[in-house]
């Protein structure tokens, strides 16, 4: 089975019923509990036990299900994973993640919670908020600090905070730490997720924004209302022409390793391993795509 | 394991899909519940059931629990109901 | 005597104070009879003077006794002043045992509910109650007979048949002149259309017309004639402008109606019906209003263009007129300012009759030659039967309208509904009142998945080829009580409050006490 998209990843308030339960709805590629930034400090507790009936109740389909915890700093971090382990999410989106020692220190946590729990160490998987210019330095070594880790997130909000400027709609003072981001995570294996886009009545802005994204490397964007996913999906989804090639592509390769046939060629230009492995990953995007009933873009 | 409920606490909201639970101490010595739903007509038991399923699980044999239900599923009273309790419980712990 | 009719109801056969009823025995199986009723002939004054000084003085002049029937249009909506100002004018002069005919009632009626207690109203027939008369109305048995649901094409029939004999219409109109012409797009009241007011006109024994914006001699356009209209009283107000309606329309951001309006959009283009000349009906609840804004796009992208648009109107409709994606709007209601703007200005947005609309009788009736409907639901059960006036409480809270007349006629037939609403699910095993029957619903579309009518294999064959996803309406209940869990039986008495007639005059269904 190839590895899941994560193109689409559905920002869900931890404290709100109704829009849990009509989350998968939207077929986001994932759906993110949050119990950070959109639950207030005295409604942490209710929102964790929300959170855990959901997970123990509701099919979520095939969307992947995340809770995005708070901080390790913060006197709510034990008590987040302590109570959500053995409801068994897909994985946990731990925020502000500064330096590898705190997904470390998740790990060794989640270890624990798991064993006591009776799950298999290693289960739920470990998604790093990167957010401050500290976590960008040590992205690197983040990527790289635990085996659970299956993506990197990129928060330009509290990041801009942090390098003391302000978010603009170009976007430069973005660039260097998204570059960063993605060159971490994809040198560790691991998805690069671009930040939020806040301004749900934009399209246009957000089109460009996910565009932006894709071109930089990025596996997926962070999304804060559903309408954004269709639009994600939109953007991510290969062209008709580029299907077409990657299955000649592929068909091409097929036939050639049945018949043992060394170099081969469609339309006049060599295809070698990269080429065919990028054909893949169009043709997965394209079926998976195909699959989703999303409602058009726009 | 009995706990009586001694303090006054509540959980969930008035949106819709949800439930606002609140829980104070009874006079008796068993559960007072009273639930007030446009969906009680027909999910009256459930509910009913629902929350003494979770008092029993917290080990809660009194307490004056008044729900204002908005159309909250099952999973959503539950938890409403368990935090409710918990906190008027653990408000007792912290005297 | 009760029998059971084709859909499976326990439907009385005969009622008292009402006569005898035949059971519902399919879409157009019972034939028609009898002839169209006729007003009696008057002597009109000469000078043609018919402005009367007060309601009052209508009501002497008409010859109102106790024992008839009174009608009304429902366009002044929850913004109504004057179904109250009738009755308690009636009330105050002694009479009693009023049947009360309007062709709807909201919320804002509740005032009446004194007078039904004190029995100066005994009987209803409308299309749909809402609020606390509704409430009160299905929890206790206050009418000497149950109330008579019909829909918008149902009632003109019955009118038309003189099965419902008006003795006395009272229509408002925001604009009229002395001698009786009528419209409702001009002065402070306007409510566009006056669609379900033509019958009324047309076949009472006695009609009043009732204004607060008495204009000069003609009242153009005239949309009630001189020729119907028997007294004209000018009172200082008619109704309400923010209760009869809003500004535009505006479509929904809920996130959850736009997926199910773009779900129907891809069923509406698989079903073979988007197509040069496509005639559409769009509801009038979130979702279904939705479906235009998607339509619109489609059209945008393809080049089709529509033929004409039927039903109600909003503004968004009335723009797709303006951009020449619709070549016309037949009108019975229009829905906001914008669409009364719209009826004033073009051309081609025009009023039509609730007969013109949706009369199965009539020698032609647009729902019969219409492309496209979306159609709403409170419930829906696994045969397809759709309940639009009950909610799951069991309690009379919407509207016949033209959900059975539409259905019956036109050639695609969609409900979008979400799956759950106030953790109800809307796929039950049996509707609590089935208003319309399921042989006409090709398709039920919700959030969580698309079923399609067993009985419409063409469009589920269609749907498969265009790779929509389906599902079975068990498989849709299964995912809605999995998530609300299974509902409780309602608890109601014997006792019926509420018949239902199918726009044919037959009983589809009854409305019983809840207790």
């Amino acid at each position: 089975m190839s590895k899941p998209l994560r193109r689409s990843m559905l920002f869900v308030p931890g404290n709100n019923p109704a829009l849990i339960v009509d989350a998968p709805v939207f077929l986001p590629d994932s759906i993110i509990l949050d119990l950070e930034d959109a639950v207030t400090v005295n409604q942490k507790d209710a929102a964790r036990e929300l959170v855990v009936h959901a997970l123990r109740t509701l099919d979520f389909g095939s969307c992947e299900v995340c809770v995005r915890i708070n901080g390790r700093h913060t006197p709510f971090f034990t008590d987040d994973v302590r109570t959500l382990v053995p409801a068994r999410p897909h994985a946990l989106r731990l925020a502000m993640v500064e330096s590898a020692e705190d997904i470390v220190c998740l790990d060794e946590l989640l270890g624990r919670c798991e064993s006591e729990a009776g799950l298999p160490v290693g289960a739920i998987k470990i998604m790093a908020a990167i957010e401050t210019a500290k976590g960008v330095v040590n992205a690197p070594s983040i990527s790289l600090a635990s085996p659970r880790l299956v993506a990197m997130s990129f928060g330009a909000e509290d990041f801009t905070n942090s390098i003391q400027s302000e978010r603009t709609p170009q976007g430069q003072e973005l660039l260097f730490a998204r570059t960063a981001v993605v060159l971490a995570a994809r040198a560790a294996g691991i998805d690069p997720i671009d930040t939020v886009f806040s301004l749900v009545d934009d399209d246009t802005g957000f089109r460009a924004d996910v565009r932006v994204a894709k071109q930089l490397g990025f596996a997926g964007k962070s999304c804060v209302h559903p309408r954004q996913i269709a639009l994600v999906h939109d953007v991510f989804r290969p062209t008709p022409e580029e299907v077409h090639r990657a299955e000649r592509v592929l068909a091409a390769y097929t036939k050639a390793l049945q018949q043992g046939t060394g170099v081969i060629a469609v339309d006049g230009r060599m295809v070698d391993g990269p080429i065919v492995t990028k054909a893949q990953r169009i043709v997965d995007i394209a079926n998976s795509s195909k699959n989703s009933q999303n409602w058009r873009a726009q | 394991m009995s706990t009586l409920i001694k303090r006054c606490a509540q959980a969930g909201s008035l949106e819709s899909g949800d439930a606002l639970v609140q829980v104070a101490p009874s006079d008796g010595e068993k559960l007072a519940l009273h639930i007030k739903s446009k969906v009680g007509p027909r999910f009256s038991k459930s509910m009913h059931e629902s929350v003494h399923a979770v008092a029993e699980e917290l080990g809660v044999t009194a307490a004056a629990v008044e729900i204002v239900d908005r159309g909250a599923l099952d999973f959503v009273l539950r938890a409403r109901v368990t935090t409710a309790l918990r906190r008027a419980m653990e408000a007792e712990i912290h005297e | 005597m009760m029998v059971v009719n084709k859909v499976g109801r326990i439907v009385p056969s005969f009622v008292e104070n009402l006569g005898e009823f035949q059971p519902y025995a399919g879409l157009f199986a019972t034939p028609p009879t009898g002839n169209h009723y006729a007003p009696p002939i008057r002597r009109y004054p000469g000078t043609g003077k018919k402005l009367l000084a007060s309601l009052r003085d209508a009501i002497l002049a008409s010859g109102l006794k106790s024992g008839m029937t009174i009608s009304f249009h429902h366009h002044f909506r929850n913004g109504d002043m004057l179904v109250n100002m009738v009755v308690e004018e009636i009330a105050a002069l002694g009479l009693k045992d009023i049947t009360l005919a309007p062709s709807s009632l909201q919320s804002i009626h509740q005032a009446l509910i004194p007078h039904i207690r004190s029995g100066v109203i005994s009987a209803i027939t409308t299309s749909g109650l809402r609020g606390e008369l509704a409430d009160v109305l299905t929890r206790e048995s206050l009418l000497k007979s149950p109330v008579v649901i019909r829909s918008h094409g149902g009632r003109a029939r019955a009118i038309a048949a003189g099965e419902l004999k008006i003795d006395v219409a009272f229509l408002g109109a925001s604009a009229a002149d002395v001698y009786g012409n009528m419209n409702g797009i001009h002065g402070p009241a306007a409510c566009g259309s006056l669609g379900y007011a033509m019958v009324d006109a047309q076949y009472a024994d006695c009609v009043i017309g009732v204004t607060d914006n008495i204009v000069p001699y003609p009242a153009l356009p005239i949309s009630i004639s001189q020729t119907q209209v028997d007294f004209v009283v000018q009172v200082d107000k008619i109704g309400d402008p923010k209760g009869i309606m809003t500004g535009a329309t505006r479509l929904t951001r809920d996130p959850l109606e736009l997926h199910i309006a773009a779900q129907a959009m891809r069923v509406i283009e698989a079903s073979g019906y988007f197509r040069e000349g496509l005639s559409f009906q769009a509801g009038t609840g979130g979702a279904s209003l939705a479906v235009a804004k998607f339509l619109k796009e489609r059209m945008m992208d393809t080049g089709i263009r529509g033929g004409f648009c039927t039903g109600g109107s909003t503004g968004y409709i009335c723009d797709m007129l303006q951009e020449g994606y619709f070549s016309a709007i037949l009108d019975t209601q229009c829905f906001d300012l914008a669409a009364v703007e719209s009826l004033r200005t073009n051309p081609r947005h025009v009023e039509m009759s609730a007969s013109f609309y949706a009369n199965i009788h009539g020698k032609a009736c647009t729902a019969h030659i219409t492309d496209i409907m979306m159609l709403g639901a409170t419930e829906i059960d696994t045969a397809f039967n759709v309940n639009v006036l009950t909610g799951s409480d069991g309690i009379m809270m919407g509207a016949s309208g033209g959900h059975s007349d539409t259905a019956a006629g036109t050639k695609l037939r969609l409900v979008t509904a979400p799956l759950i609403r106030g953790r109800f699910p809307i796929v039950v095993d049996n509707v609590h009142t089935v208003v319309t029957p399921g042989e006409c619903i090709d398709v039920l579309v919700t959030e969580r998945g698309i079923a399609v009518n067993s009985t419409q294999p063409a469009l589920q064959e269609r749907l498969n080829e265009a790779g929509i996803m389906t599902v079975s309406i068990e498989e849709l209940q299964w995912r809605a009580e999995k998530l609300t869990g299974k509902p409780e039986p309602l608890a109601q008495s014997e006792d019926i409050v509420a018949l239902v007639e199918y726009r044919d005059g037959t009983l589809i269904d009854v409305v019983r006490r809840v207790l």
